[in-house]
């Protein structure tokens, strides 16, 4: 479904190439500044990125505007709006049809909140308004960067549940949510991917110390002991 | 905008025109029952161009302001207070003392080449998405720089007839423009309108932020050179035409949005129709006033304009303190 060659963007992400199957839900995990946001940058065609990115075989670059919104939606780590808009008028900007914004405000259960201004809303309910934009042109793909933050638990789950069988890729902060709900996991390390594969084989690894420095002991995570050597990737 | 909203903007305008071109009607109908002739010529030499100039002035100003702060994400950002008037008049003050006022083309040359130097200078300081406090400080910088020089230049003008004549013009004034005048300031602005609400969309998009514009394909830098070059033409003729006339570019982009659900892209077309509707009537108010004599319709814009943009500053503590 995804096809990435040399995909790259000057100073924060290494040259890459990635292929993702259909239906696939890739999990991006990773220390601050390794790289999930700039990855989910350079797919979505962000900050000027080198490389090619193909999406349901079609070549990113160039291709007319209504036709990319099916391809695919990002959405940015940022909650914020500049404008007072309504939710149900943010949620059609993202040149959804009047029946797809409709679904997707229903989907996140934002009928009572849809007249309301976004500056008037929680952050969490500001997401769930930001999230259903994403969701509401029904895109091939979508590009999500930390979706589940702000969110409750409930919605926390309830998100990962709608997201099971879609094509997407998400940047995520949990390791055991990103683990418990990837199809896929991605490690990124410095701009570079570190790991890549299904998520129990991936957590099993060394690289998760080493990329992270922390380490699961009787169930808990915690920070790896100064005596446990030099911070290396396998 | 709803169709209601639509249709009583445009019926305002409507009305304003005619009060614009037959107001005041005494003198002239009675010129009309003596000479027709030359009332006919009255009402097409004098009171068209005026009207004119005040429709196209106040819908560039608004659709700009509109546009200006749709890219800035801010809802203080408008010609005036951004520099760009300023500007444009200090370029038209420099031609002219250059060259004189006889070319009427360099003239707004000089203009449009003044408010893109004041636009790039504001895009250089402020950044492109500015708080709200360095977009209106750099902007105060940018028209305090262009005062003085303007003050400087006049200062140092030939003769105090010149000092005059460029101070009146300054002040904002569509008075005793030809129709050949009219089209100087008209053309370019027509065409900077026009090509600024094909733009509504992008700008739309860009109230998600510009990363998400960016994914839905909108070439962010392009979107912010191509306000930038149609602002600078479109305020720079009218500037050269008519002098700097202040905050409708700030006033009717807000009362727009208001019509259009807070949607900064769609309002450049309510904004351009409200700001027609807000100059051609401060000009009926200029022309209405007995006072003896006519009033800059800049004094005018600007004394109604200042309470209601102290009041929006008010309004918008919480921004400036975010």
């Amino acid at each position: 479904m995804i096809r990435a060659r040399d995909v790259a963007l000057p100073g924060r992400l290494e040259p890459l190439s990635l292929d993702i199957e259909e239906g696939r839900l890739v999990c991006l995990v990773g220390p601050n500044g390794s790289g999930k946001t700039s990855l989910l940058h350079a797919f979505a065609g962000i900050g000027a990125p080198a490389g090619e990115v193909e999406i349901a075989g079609v070549a990113l670059r160039g291709v007319p505007l209504a036709q990319r919104t099916r391809l695919l939606s990002f959405l940015p780590a940022s909650r914020e709006m500049s404008w007072p808009l309504v939710a149900r008028d943010v949620v059609a900007l993202g040149g959804a049809t009047r029946a797809q914004a409709k679904a997707a405000i229903d989907a996140l259960e934002l009928g009572p909140l849809a007249g309301r201004r976004i500056d008037r809303l929680s952050t969490g309910e500001r997401s769930r308004v930001l999230i259903a934009r994403a969701l509401a042109p029904e895109p091939a793909v979508l590009l999500l960067d930390e979706p589940t933050a702000n969110l409750d638990p409930l919605w926390q789950l309830k998100l990962m549940a709608m997201l099971h069988g879609r094509t997407a890729m998400v940047a995520m902060h949990d390791l055991d949510a990103a683990a418990a709900h990837a199809d896929r996991l991605i490690v990124m390390d410095r701009g570079r991917v570190a790991a890549d594969g299904p998520p129990n084989t991936v957590m099993a690894g060394p690289v998760i110390a080493a990329v992270f420095g922390i380490e699961k002991e009787g169930g808990r995570w915690r920070p790896l002991s100064p005596s446990a050597g030099p911070r290396s990737l396998p | 905008m709803s169709k209601r909203a639509g249709f009583l903007l445009w019926a305002l305008l409507v009305g304003i025109i005619a009060l614009s071109l037959f107001v005041p009607w005494g003198d002239l109908g009675a010129l009309f029952a003596t000479d027709s002739d030359l009332a006919f010529a009255v009402l097409v030499e004098l009171r068209l161009p005026r009207t004119l100039l005040a429709l196209i002035y106040g819908a560039m100003l608004a659709a700009a302001g509109a546009a200006v702060q749709a890219l800035f994400a801010n809802p203080l950002a408008s010609p005036d207070l951004t520099g760009t008037t300023s500007g444009a008049a200090l370029g038209a003050v420099v031609t002219a003392y250059l060259i004189g006022l006889s070319s009427p083309i360099a003239l707004s040359i000089g203009a449009v080449a003044g408010a893109l130097g004041a636009l790039l200078l504001l895009l250089a300081l402020a950044g492109p998405r500015a708080e709200t406090a360095t977009l209106l400080l750099a902007g105060l910088a940018i028209s305090a720089l262009a005062g003085a020089l303007t003050t400087l230049a006049l200062a140092l003008a030939p003769s105090p007839f010149a000092f005059y004549d460029a101070y009146d013009w300054l002040m904002g004034s569509l008075v005793d423009r030809s129709l050949a005048q009219s089209a100087f300031a008209g053309l370019p602005a027509a065409a900077a309108i026009l090509l600024l609400l094909r733009l509504a969309k992008p700008l739309d998009a860009l109230a998600l932020g510009e990363e998400v514009a960016e994914s839905m394909g909108h070439d962010i830098s392009r979107l912010r050179l191509r306000i930038v070059c149609l602002t600078a033409l479109g305020v720079g003729a009218c500037v050269a035409v008519c002098g700097a006339i202040g905050f409708v570019g700030l006033v009717a982009p807000i009362f727009a949005r208001r019509l259009t659900g807070g949607h900064p892209g769609r309002a450049i077309w309510p904004a351009a129709l409200i700001g027609a509707l807000l100059l051609a009537a401060a000009d009926l108010a200029v022309r209405a006033a007995p006072l003896g004599r006519t009033l800059p319709i800049g004094v005018v814009t600007a004394l109604l304009g200042a309470p209601f943009f102290l009041s929006l500053v008010a309004n918008m503590r919480w921004r400036i303190a975010r």
